[in-house]
């Protein structure tokens, strides 16, 4: 009886991990096929509105967690935050901050590099869901156009790319997440590359630039939005932090800082432009 | 497993994917935060046995896979193996039919949360996912392990009310193999 109930397990064991192997398989290499993204956009749907509400209600269990792990920080950033609300009550910086976003949101809807590209302007609302991706969760979902694969920029370059959706929010993978890769071009030359996100708080790498090429430490990289690129081209993606060349190496060990500040992204624009297949 | 057992045990696995993606992701220590996933197949294999830890694991895995911006499927794998590994152990130990033993549990979550951890990292490397090389494991490993100790027992809590009924056929029919 036993070895039955045994057997039995371990056949539905088997089952099961068969069809996660096959669901990771064909899910790999980005946005996947679509029956795995169909299933995901299903499960989203389905789990969205109840973390949702778990959101609103627990929101301020969540905060006081959030400030008792982070005690000392909440305290210091309380005493700094005091300290600036002081400030602006005494100088009437209020108006000032307010002009501020405006100008922060005005900025997005000039940015020269987007061209004619139609945008959304969305607000970033969570930050990295996962231990293992770099991404943003922002308030503009398929109900304002947004769709995996748009690229999303800010005032100053490039920020990620739309990997998930649902009615009214989407999740952008931010180009420092290590499963971000943009082609790339050098500034001042013709030089292509490959820009690689690594992890979080990690400058970029750039593969495949031949050693001893023309890189020096400031020169911008821009998107290169060649032939089934992910990106248009002339996005600012991020300057030249440093160049080596190492003895036998085949290509140029470069990083990059990435152009937009992925530190403080209030406002993002989403470019809606599909990559071509 | 009954329709009950089936339907409490959704409802927990929902509560808990909830409740991680809503409250814990704010709970960062050095940038990286808890993962209460690992903990439901953990206690469903304690609980229920080796069946039910393994379809636990691939159910919520794929129910957080569903809502996180990484590999789609990779937790549900990784959470199979550990509820089925668990409740194996369980069952060929006893624990299962004495429902677990609670005060293991919080160095139970810390192994289960470290080991999740380094699986789902491991897997995700096989699986040629390239995310995994740059990532911080000396914040995350001992932020899910605390994590893990610390949740472990209200995931079980949870997880006994789900398999009530469960536990008791299997107490009766461990008393009637020792008979």
């Amino acid at each position: 009886m036993a070895t039955r109930r045994s057997r039995r397990s371990a056949t539905i064991v088997t089952l099961l991990l068969l069809t996660a192997v096959t669901i990771v398989a064909l899910s790999a290499g980005g946005t996947g096929s679509s029956l795995t993204s169909g299933l995901r956009r299903v499960g989203s749907a389905v789990l969205s509105p109840v973390v949702s509400v778990v959101n609103t209600v627990t929101k301020p269990v969540g905060d006081f967690f959030a400030g008792a792990v982070n005690y000392g920080a909440v305290s210091d950033e309380n005493a700094k935050l005091r300290a600036i609300i002081a400030k602006i009550q005494t100088q009437g910086e209020i108006q000032k901050y307010e002009r501020k976003q405006i100008l922060e949101v005005a900025a997005l809807q000039h940015l020269t590099f987007v061209g004619s590209i139609p945008t959304v302007t969305a607000q970033s609302i969570a930050l990295d869901q996962s231990n293992f991706a770099s991404t943003i969760q922002i308030n503009k979902g398929s109900n304002a156009g947004v769709g995996v694969g748009m690229p999303v920029v800010g005032s100053d370059g490039l920020i990620g790319q739309v990997v998930q959706t649902t009615r009214s929010t989407a999740i952008v993978r931010l180009v420092t997440d290590g499963r971000s890769k943009v082609g790339a071009v050098f500034s001042t030359s013709n030089l292509l590359g490959m820009v690689n996100g690594l992890a979080a708080d990690r400058p970029l790498s750039v593969a495949f630039v031949s050693p001893n090429s023309a890189v020096s430490i400031g020169m911008l990289l821009y998107t290169n939005g060649l032939q089934g690129a992910q990106y248009p081209a002339g996005i600012p993606i991020g300057r030249v932090t440093s160049a080596t060349s190492p003895p036998n190496a085949d290509q140029m060990s470069i990083t990059v800082n990435p152009a937009a500040n992925l530190d403080s992204l209030g406002f993002v624009d989403v470019l809606l432009w599909n990559p071509t297949p | 497993m009954t329709g009950r057992v089936a339907l409490r045990m959704l409802l927990v696995a929902v509560a808990v994917v909830a409740v991680q993606d809503a409250v814990m992701v704010h709970l960062r220590v050095f940038g990286a935060h808890p993962e209460l996933i690992w903990l439901l197949p953990l206690t469903a294999g304690l609980l229920g046995g080796a069946e039910l830890g393994a379809v636990v694991g691939f159910f919520s895995g794929m129910a957080i896979d569903c809502l996180l911006p990484t590999p789609f499927g990779l937790t549900a794998f990784v959470a199979t193996l550990i509820g089925y590994g668990i409740g194996t152990v369980a069952e060929r130990s006893g624990l299962a039919a004495e429902g677990g033993v609670w005060w293991l549990l919080p160095g139970l979550g810390a192994a289960v949360g470290m080991l999740g951890v380094l699986a789902y990292a491991a897997f995700g490397i096989v699986f040629g996912e390239d995310q995994f090389s740059g990532v911080n494991y000396l914040a995350i490993i001992p932020v899910v392990t605390f994590f893990g100790a610390l949740f472990a027992v209200p995931i079980w809590m949870l997880t006994a009310w789900a398999v009530g009924d469960q536990r008791g056929a299997r107490r009766s029919r461990s008393a009637e193999t020792s008979w």
